[in-house]
């Protein structure tokens, strides 16, 4: 089901402590070997619509995971999440948003634009190590995406 | 009649000169006779003259007689020599309450009614030098007490032989009152600052008093027979048309505010009532019209609306500066919330990191210190939550609805379910009102001060927490009473400050925020909170959310 070095999870982190925390959380889980990382949202958008760096890339082959953080230099998570979920080339992709903030705003403009889970990263580093594993186990192996 | 025939028998000649003598006689007799038959008639018609004089001066003496009888005024005849009466008519005895026989033989002065009025002898010289006095209005009191004007008139006229004084009693009481009254109504008409004024159907000025000089500077020898549209500015006049259509109409017109032009030319603002003058008909035959100076009034109003234009501005301005400085206060808690909860998750994690990684080749006091280092963190991510809740407060909106306080506090319980566990706490809930708050707002008062009182009973035995609600004056004020480690009533001020605590860290955890929360949702309601507590006796924690009871 998987093509080689097909890409499962994009991971947007702008912060080098939360990428390598998330990273290695991911790797304890054995679910670090297909995962693209981007540090703003333009790298992200960049990816996800095959454009600058990643044009080669087809765009029918999308992620199986998007791990997005709102607080992003030059365009932000919300703006990310608009353009993925506003396009229907991309919008089935499931995008978790992954963030430090428990804003009430945050979580229902997320939401709103049609995130798939909001999860405030715990403090705690068990806590959110469990958390990133928990996603991935999720989105990866339990929920069954539609056929494309 | 006379015997004249007496000798029939004597001498010739002489006796025939005799005879002739006799017939002359005879003649003479006879010519006597008629004579006295004359003067018999004339007498006759004499004696019948005298009865037919008399018959009309009973006739008039009756009708006289009557009209004394049946008169309105009251009439007194009194002795033109010593001015005592004569004689009193009914209706002057009705008037004055006194008989008949009480008045007749009394002077004028010795009846009370006329006692301190009128000088019995000073009315009798007058009369008697001019024939005639007249009181005009003349105060009395009748028997009974009642007050009564008259109009007293005395003349004095030749009766046959005889001179009499009449005197006519006139009851003028009920036209001096309507005077009195009509009077007064001028005097107020004529007093008042407002204008009035009548005029007729073609609106024509008939009367103007002194308010209508005042406020529009025309006297009213000057307006009066002139106009009304003189005071109606050029744009307005259709107005009194349409005013005085409806009046002729018989509808009635509507109190009403409008523009008058004075003498001089100025723009009076007056507020006018107009209502048709009608004659005893029920006729219109006018219009009467008040006006009210509101120039005051209008200008008044003018302020308060400019003020009210410029407070509205300065809300608006303020409201924007608001709305500024709460912007800057969102994007601080979002940068907050954000951006400094990262690193302590830096901190916590790479520590955590080095204690899973090569916790077994550090000695124990160096992996103890890691495990401080996750906990400081921690517990800073613990203050910032607290602080962005609290922050959160001020600009949270407070929907007050009616809330069922036994429900939101059983709910409270079951949430703190955790907290009590293995604890041997007693709660004791008493009567519980329904109160009229946010509903979410109040809950989180109710979880902070429960959640303190079974945190401060920690190691009493029993602990003990009170719940409950006693009206004060026209407030129910809620309380949370436990029986725990209490404070110094001293440090009361402090209760209520963020980050403010009075107790260490190791004998009861916190973060200083959670009073301060409670403080300000009971100041967003416009509630009140305080506290009574002692050492080690427990604490009471009251509040109020600015409602009246209901």
């Amino acid at each position: 089901m998987n093509q080689p070095n097909q890409t499962e999870i994009l991971l947007v982190e702008d912060s080098q402590d939360d990428l390598d925390m998330t990273l290695r959380a991911l790797r304890k889980a054995n679910m670090a070997n297909h995962i693209q990382v981007a540090r703003d949202g333009a790298e992200a958008l960049e990816f996800v619509f095959c454009e600058g760096a990643h044009a080669a890339r087809k765009i029918e082959n999308i992620p199986k995971l998007i791990m997005l953080d709102l607080k992003l230099p030059k365009i932000d998570g919300l703006e990310v999440l608009k353009r993925i979920k506003g396009d229907p080339r991309t919008r089935m992709i499931p995008v978790v948003v992954l963030t430090s903030s428990k804003e009430q705003n945050d979580v229902i403009k997320s939401y709103g634009l049609g995130g798939n889970s909001y999860i405030v990263k715990p403090v705690d580093f068990e806590s959110f190590a469990a958390v990133v594993q928990k996603l991935g186990m999720y989105w990866l192996l339990l929920n069954q995406p539609p056929q494309t | 009649m006379k015997n004249i025939h007496k000798n029939g028998n004597a001498k010739d000649n002489k006796s025939r000169t005799n005879q002739a003598k006799t017939r002359t006689q005879q003649a003479e007799t006879r010519s006597d006779q008629a004579k006295t038959r004359t003067e018999q008639a004339e007498t006759r018609t004499e004696q019948a003259k005298t009865w037919t004089m008399e018959q009309a001066l009973r006739a008039s003496e009756l009708s006289y007689r009557r009209l004394f009888e049946a008169a309105r005024d009251g009439i007194l005849l009194l002795d033109v020599d010593t001015g005592r009466i004569t004689d009193v008519n009914p209706f002057l005895v009705e008037l004055l309450g006194f008989s008949h026989d009480e008045m007749v033989g009394k002077t004028v002065g010795e009846l009370s009614p006329f006692k301190d009025v009128v000088s019995n002898q000073n009315m009798l010289e007058r009369l008697q030098k001019d024939g005639y006095v007249r009181y005009e209005n003349l105060p009395l009191e009748t028997r009974d007490g009642r007050k009564k004007a008259v109009e007293f008139v005395s003349n004095v006229y030749q009766a046959g032989d005889k001179k009499v004084i009449q005197c006519n009693v006139r009851d003028i009481t009920e036209r001096k009152q309507v005077e009195t009254a009509l009077i007064r109504l001028a005097a107020i008409v004529e007093s008042s600052d407002d204008a009035i004024m009548g005029k007729d159907l073609n609106g024509i000025i008939t009367s103007w008093n002194k308010g209508a000089e005042k406020i529009f500077g025309y006297t009213a020898g000057e307006i009066v027979g002139t106009s009304v549209m003189r005071l109606i500015p050029a744009d307005r006049q259709q107005e009194e048309n349409r005013v005085l259509e409806n009046i002729k109409r018989g509808n009635s017109v509507a109190h009403f505010e409008t523009l008058r032009q004075a003498k001089d030319g100025r723009l009076i603002n007056v507020s006018i009532t107009v209502s048709p003058i009608k004659d005893v008909t029920g006729e219109i035959i006018g219009v009467s019209k008040v006006a009210h100076d509101i120039t005051d009034r209008k200008t008044a109003e003018e302020k308060i609306r400019q003020l009210n234009v410029e407070l509205e501005q300065r809300v608006a301005e303020r409201t924007a500066e608001l709305e500024v400085a709460n912007k800057e206060l969102e994007a601080f808690s979002y940068s907050i919330s954000h951006d400094l909860r990262a690193p302590l998750r830096a901190v916590n994690g790479f520590a955590g990191i080095v204690l899973e990684d090569f916790g077994a080749q550090l000695p124990e006091e160096g992996r103890s210190h890691l495990e401080r280092i996750r906990a400081g963190a921690l517990r800073m991510g613990a203050l910032i939550d607290d602080l962005l809740a609290f922050s959160r407060l001020s600009r949270q909106a407070v929907n007050r609805q009616n809330v069922n306080t036994v429900k939101l506090v059983q709910n409270v319980l079951d949430e703190l379910r955790p907290q009590r566990e293995g604890r041997q706490l007693e709660i004791q809930i008493g009567n519980l009102p329904v109160c009229h708050g946010d509903p979410a707002l109040l809950k989180q008062i109710w979880v902070n001060l429960v959640s303190n009182a079974i945190k401060y009973t920690r190691g009493r035995e029993p602990a003990t927490v009170e719940i409950g609600c006693a009206p004060e004056n026209d407030e129910n004020v809620f309380f949370v009473r436990d029986n725990g480690a209490g404070f110094d009533m001293q440090y009361a001020n402090k209760l209520f400050g963020v980050f403010q605590r009075l107790h260490r860290e190791d004998q009861f955890e916190g973060t200083g925020v959670g009073l301060a929360i409670v403080q300000r949702i009971v100041h967003r309601h416009g509630g009140r909170i305080w506290a009574k507590a002692e050492v080690n006796h427990g604490a009471t924690f009251y509040f109020t959310i600015g409602e009246t009871k209901l």
